[in-house]
């Protein structure tokens, strides 16, 4: 009876994929940057016991902002970025991964990064929102060329004050230490 | 006897007294501590689903589904056939919310379902999954058996 009892138990379980622990983290992630920048952010996944993701990215058009899942069907090809993540892994337990993209043109996009459980109907998915703004190389070195003079220009004198200082210490110490002592006269009677 | 008296109630007085911390002594903080967990995306599926014989021009018996949400975020689910399915008649799978709605086909057919009520618990929504051939478009010359796809249910946060 008791084994009987066992054996519908564990039937009653098997019938759903254990996909309870099967998770991924954070719920969206935040890229900005500039074109031609390669951007990273981490990622979590968690299984529950040894198995295969199959991982895979899909692109609204530009600007697309709604959180839709059908309305996201480019490629990260189709609108000239460059995503990189593993898109295959052998998993048991949870991993921290990274997702990498860079963009060729500056504007709005919005994606999925997606991963499916081998051998199972499960499939999950996070939000990549992305904002690239162009890169204006020139006024960046210049900018930091002027930031790092006028930084020079304070430690300078900083330094050349206290030199100075201390200059004038060692000045008045040795003129005391030195200082010429008055002649006593002993007369000789 | 009366003094015997009065020196046990003064002792008691004091024992009393002294069992409550001074509050010019006491430490006026309270430690507070809780486990906060990163949100994540998560859910739970049947492995499996079997319709009856059917053949073209009928729609199969209705399949109950329950789909859980096992994460802690709001999601939408949306389901859809594996990419490397190239014939055509599981793309007539259709999915009702509820029982008086019409019938979605697959392609067009998505859904939500909160995040539970509490960490680590599970919320379901019922679905009902049908194989509508009543419109199928194609012939049917020879009988396909076991004919199968894989259909992916894929959560994603609202």
């Amino acid at each position: 009876m008791e084994k009987t009892f066992y054996f519908i138990f564990i039937l009653f379980f098997i019938g759903f994929v254990s996909a309870g622990d099967f998770s991924i983290s954070p719920p969206q992630v935040n890229f900005e940057g500039e074109t031609k920048q390669n951007i990273c952010r981490e990622f979590f996944i968690t299984t529950p016991e040894k198995s295969i993701l199959i991982g895979e990215d899909r692109w609204g058009e530009k600007e697309e902002t709604r959180r839709k899942f059908s309305a996201h069907t480019f490629s990260s090809e189709d609108l000239n970025l460059e995503v990189n993540y593993p898109e295959l892994i052998e998993l048991n337990g949870e991993i921290k991964l990274n997702i990498c993209i860079l963009g060729k043109e500056e504007g709005n996009y919005h994606g999925l990064l997606l991963y499916k459980l081998g051998g199972a109907p499960t499939g999950i998915g996070i939000w990549l929102n992305v904002s690239l703004t162009k890169g204006n190389s020139l006024i960046k070195i210049s900018g930091k060329v002027i930031e790092g003079v006028n930084e020079n220009s304070k430690f300078n004198l900083a330094l050349g004050g206290s030199l100075i200082l201390v200059l004038v210490f060692f000045l008045l110490v040795t003129k005391l230490k030195y200082k010429p002592q008055k002649k006593t006269e002993f007369s000789n009677q | 006897m009366n003094k015997k008296l009065l020196g046990i109630f003064i002792f008691g007085f004091v024992l009393l007294a002294a069992g409550f911390v001074s509050a010019e002594d006491a430490n006026d903080t309270m430690v507070v501590k809780a486990n906060v967990l990163k949100s994540v995306v998560s859910i739970s599926v049947p492995e499996e689903v079997i319709f009856q014989d059917i053949a073209k021009g009928y729609i199969s018996e209705r399949v109950d589904l329950s789909i859980k949400n096992t994460g802690t975020v709001d999601i939408s689910v949306t389901p859809e056939l594996a990419g490397d399915y190239t014939e055509d008649i599981f793309e007539y799978i259709s999915f009702q919310k509820v029982l008086t709605d019409l019938f979605t086909k697959i392609r067009y057919f998505d859904f939500e379902i909160e995040k539970p009520t509490t960490v680590g618990g599970e919320k379901s929504q019922n679905i009902y999954m049908y194989l509508d051939l009543e419109e199928y478009a194609g012939e049917i010359n020879s009988d396909m058996m076991d004919h199968q796809t894989e259909v992916v249910f894929w959560a994603v946060p609202l």
